[in-house]
């Protein structure tokens, strides 16, 4: 974790730098006052500040004081991967393939991540996701939902 | 649960196929065109503003007086200035059954750069329906009892006088700036998120005037909290008889939001001649004559042509200002 | 007694079969909407507007605000129970509600949430009847100087909030005021830090981002350690709060009352930043303040009694002036207009039967909420039970819709999962979410207020110490500076001499 801070120090540091060179291309004076590059100018000054005190202090204090390593297991790392990639793929399905069933799917697929290895269970929950969202959105509360290819079966209207 | 997948997939693709066939067998090159599924009313804001007020109502009696044989949902796509629901819009081309509801900041936002691609000249218009005309107001203790006192109290001290409104570059800092040019008065723009804060900056004397749709700020005219000053518009209202125009100020400015209806680019003849029939109809109606005077409104049919004209004089009118304000660069 | 034969008049309007009947069903769906990751009490009627058309106006205001106060209501167990706020204002309640839950205490934690909104809401309602008009006045003498006072007090007092490493809460709320500044600039038209995304201009919705670190983000953390969430399940049935509770908590509860109130009249400034001076405040005034962020029930009571509370507050503006006091009144305001009805000045004088029927089935409407509230807690605390495969899921689903819902936007879903990532990784280094969806709120409010008044002094900065307003609370900001330090510099002396 100590290398980790480090990471999160100089990350956090080179964002604000890029903010504040994004700002300080917007006026930052106005005729009373300050303009609008003003406090996105000074916030990332802020910021920068504050992350270069993380760095620093991610290196002084020793490592012992920190968790060994950022994923305490390798398990645990994959299955953040993979709930990641889930969320990746529904986001991209959302338009073609409509929410329900683009929720459907990431229903499907992060079920397994949380331990359930019954298969029938998945298909069922998954389908209701479909069906449920569906109804209760698209139909009772009339959130106009993407529908993607389900358009013209499942009406929203 | 490969092959489930996999079977999901082909029954997926096999209600496709026979969506895409069913769309095909449409008359889709037939003379004549009436809807034959839900016609989705897109609001380019957020619930609760004119825009919102105008396409519930219309979209209402579409439905209620059965205008259209088919459901007219609502639909909300706030963000951006508009640009975000004009980009949902546009991505509908060719599709008949999308309506947008258009008021001023449509047009604006393609001038502004708000929306970097489109602008109004990329859809399909429609009508416009009616003008919601635009007031000047003073709190009631305020010592500018008519807008010659403003005027007379402000000439010579620029900067003077605080006029507060939205967004800088939208309707109201676009008729402050013309009052300005008109008069040869600097007044002194504060922006502020949206109506209900600048009335209440108004009442609380933070701010000198302010302008306003007559509907939001009547039952402050008639509770003696506010008091209208002018009317930005062609003609008196009825409902307003003893404010001046600015024109019988002689300063020569006219203002309004119009109301208007659009449509995705690229669809039939016959679909936008089918609206604008719905569109005159929907004038006719008992239900639209009460909104218009119980919002304090003119109706005033212009059709696609028109509308279009309308758009692009009102595009050059404004484009000036907004240059002249810093949003638009020169 | 005036008040009172109207508010009897009132009653006679709102006990009507219909009116009941309407009551009941805004405070269900409202309950329900509100319980739902994701969808507070704007979204919620947003969504449930629609509903009330074809209603006459008396009655779809009266089940508007029964969606009002039950979506502030439902709020709390998603709060409570999965740590997801429903809305900007419950955010607070899931720094020791959540807690509260981990240590088997759900039930107690809903249990107080309920009874402080209860007597909050019913207490504002009375404040609304007795002091709206008079209060307003002063409600409208806060010009843009004074919000920036208040708003920069409210922003000093963050980084008190969050438990821990100073530094990190500092890094955070510099993190979350420059995600605040994205969007179109109001003053000059410019868009900024937008990186082209039109749908960035209108700024990053607070609410994605409290859903995204608290609610999704939950969801990582929770994968990778994948141990099930360890809720102690054995005591949940105790949903009345015990002596010891009640002992803790009705000076939280009678605080954020008043603070909701006062709060929720100003226009602009509402529940949000209501529940997090509540929150502030019981954190100051507590003997033991280190026990808040770690399940303390005074970090439940307070904020939710002053969220509620602040219901009641925003009325005031709405109905005697017809301005509305947040943004969930405001979409009521433009719902009034749709049905030809104009609130303003003089809605007291002319329609007093729409008036006070709205306030007393405010009162009724508390009512059924707490009986419903009450009555279903061990129902709701189920929803710990439910195995995580499947819980997790269903937040996921529900956020994504719930978020979805507020714009339409599925931009704003994508953001979602991005600040998912940022919110999993904040837990992972350990620093505090609180802080960022705070800021996200408060910045541009702060931002607009403090160029608003510098426009209207024209580039002066008398204005801030010449107004009394401005100038006390600028005083009180500065006081929540200083007073940490000089509780240190004391502790420093105190320690010195026993040294010595």
């Amino acid at each position: 974790m100590k290398r980790a801070e480090q990471v999160l120090g100089v990350v956090l540091l080179l964002f604000a730098i890029y903010i504040g060179r994004e700002s300080s291309l917007i006026e930052s004076g106005a005729e009373f006052g300050m303009g609008p590059g003003f406090m996105p100018l000074w916030l990332a000054v802020g910021l920068g500040i504050t992350s270069a005190a993380l760095l620093v202090r991610a290196v002084v204090i020793p490592a012992r004081l920190f968790d060994p390593a950022f994923f305490a297991d390798r398990a645990g790392g994959v299955r953040v991967i993979s709930l990641l990639a889930s969320y990746l793929l529904a986001i991209l399905l959302m338009k073609p393939l409509g929410m329900p069933l683009s929720l459907a799917i990431l229903t499907a697929a992060t079920m397994p991540v949380f331990g359930s290895r019954n298969w029938k269970a998945i298909a069922l929950t998954a389908i209701l996701t479909l069906f449920g969202v569906y109804l209760v959105f698209g139909r009772w509360l009339g959130v106009p939902l993407p529908m993607g290819v389900l358009e013209e079966i499942l009406p929203i209207y | 649960m490969k092959s489930s997948m996999r079977n999901i997939r082909i029954i997926v693709l096999a209600l496709l196929a026979v969506s895409a066939v069913a769309l095909a067998a449409d008359p889709a090159g037939a003379a004549s065109f009436t809807p034959n599924r839900p016609i989705e009313f897109v609001i380019f804001a957020s619930p609760g503003g004119g825009s919102s007020i105008f396409a519930e109502t219309v979209g209402g009696i579409m439905e209620k007086e059965k205008l259209v044989p088919v459901a007219v949902p609502r639909v909300y796509k706030p963000g951006g200035s508009q640009a975000v629901g004009m980009a949902y819009l546009h991505e509908k081309k060719g599709t008949p059954f999308y309506l947008g509801s258009t008021s001023n900041s449509y047009v604006l936002a393609g001038l502004t750069g708000a929306s970097k691609t489109i602008s109004h000249k990329d859809f399909t218009d429609i009508a416009i329906l009616a003008f919601d005309e635009m007031v000047l107001i003073a709190r009631q203790e305020s010592p500018y009892k008519s807008f010659k006192d403003l005027i007379a109290a402000a000439k010579g001290k620029p900067k003077s006088i605080k006029w507060g409104g939205s967004n800088v570059g939208g309707s109201d800092s676009i008729l402050a700036a013309m009052i300005g040019k008109a008069t040869g008065v600097q007044f002194n723009y504060i922006a502020f998120q949206g109506g209900g804060e600048v009335n209440a900056a108004l009442l609380g004397g933070h701010i000198d005037i302010a302008s306003a749709n007559p509907t939001e700020v009547m039952p402050q005219f008639e509770g003696k909290t506010m008091r209208a000053l002018a009317l930005a518009a062609d003609e008196r209202l009825s409902g307003l008889k003893d404010v001046p125009t600015l024109k019988e100020l002689g300063i020569n400015v006219t203002f309004s939001t119009f109301r208007g209806i659009n449509a995705p680019p690229g669809i039939s003849p016959e679909a936008v001649a089918y609206y604008q029939q719905v569109a005159k109809k929907v004038m006719e109606t008992a239900a639209f004559k009460k909104y218009i005077a119980d919002n304090f409104m003119t109706a005033k049919f212009m059709d696609g042509a028109q509308t279009r004209k309308f758009y692009d004089s009102f595009a050059d009118r404004t484009g000036d200002i907004l240059r002249e304000l810093g949003v638009v660069k020169k | 007694m005036e008040a009172l034969q109207q508010l009897m008049m009132g009653f006679s309007v709102a006990v009507t079969p219909v009116n009941l009947l309407y009551c009941l069903l805004g405070t269900i769906a409202g309950t329900i909407i509100g319980a739902l990751p994701g969808i507070g009490p704007s979204a919620g009627i947003s969504i449930l507007l629609p509903l009330t058309f074809g209603v006459n106006p008396t009655s779809a205001m009266i089940m508007m605000a029964g969606i009002y106060c039950g979506a502030m209501y439902g709020g709390t167990i998603t709060s409570v129970l999965i740590n997801v706020p429903g809305e900007a204002s419950s955010v607070m309640t899931t720094l020791d509600g959540y807690q509260m839950a981990l240590q088997g205490r759900a039930g107690a934690a809903l249990g107080i949430a309920a009874i402080g909104s209860f007597i909050a809401g019913t207490v504002s309602v009375v404040l609304l009847m007795l002091v709206a008009v008079p209060l307003v006045k002063v409600a409208l003498s806060f010009g843009p100087p004074e919000y920036f006072a208040l708003m920069l007090m409210g922003l000093t007092t963050i980084s008190g909030l969050a438990g821990g490493s100073a530094l990190k809460a500092f890094l955070v709320t510099f993190l979350g005021l420059l995600v605040s500044t994205s969007g179109m600039d109001a003053f000059s038209g410019h868009p900024r830090l937008t990186f082209d995304f039109t749908e960035l201009l209108d700024g990053v919705n607070f609410l994605v981002v409290a859903v995204g670190l608290f609610g999704i983000g939950e969801v990582l953390y929770t994968a990778e350690k994948t141990l099930k969430l360890e809720f102690v399940t054995t005591t949940i049935k105790n949903v009345w709060p015990t002596r010891e509770d009640w002992r803790l908590s009705w000076m939280p509860i009678t605080r954020g009352t008043f603070i909701g109130f006062i709060v929720g009249v100003l226009p602009g400034a509402g529940g949000t930043i209501a529940s997090f001076l509540s929150y502030a405040t019981e954190k100051k005034f507590s003997r033991h303040p280190e026990r808040f962020g770690k399940g303390a029930i005074e970090g439940v009571a307070g904020p939710e009694s002053a969220n509620n509370s602040s219901t009641g507050g925003a009325m005031v503006p709405l109905l005697t002036l017809g301005i509305p006091g947040s943004g969930t009144t405001a979409i009521m305001l433009g719902a009034l207009m749709m049905f030809g009805l104009q609130p303003g000045p003089l809605l007291f004088q002319k329609n007093p039967d729409f008036v006070w029927g709205v306030i007393a089935s405010m009162y009724i409407g508390n009512v059924m909420l707490l009986i419903m509230n009450i009555g279903c807690i061990p129902l709701f605390v189920k929803i710990l039970k439910i195995p995580n495969s499947l819980l997790m899921p269903l937040i996921i689903v529900f956020s994504t819709v719930g978020v979805y819902a507020v714009d339409n936007s599925l931009f704003d879903v994508g953001l979602l999962y991005v600040f998912s990532i940022v919110g999993y990784l904040m837990r992972k280094f350990d620093l505090p979410p609180a802080p960022l969806v705070l800021s996200v709120v408060l910045g541009p409010m702060v931002e607009r207020a403090l160029r608003q008044s510098l426009t209207m002094s024209l580039g002066s900065y008398d204005i801030f110490y010449t107004r009394p307003i401005t100038l006390g609370l600028l005083l009180m900001a500065f006081a929540v500076i200083l007073w940490p330090l000089i509780g240190w510099i004391r502790q420093r002396r105190r320690t010195g001499t026993a040294g010595s």
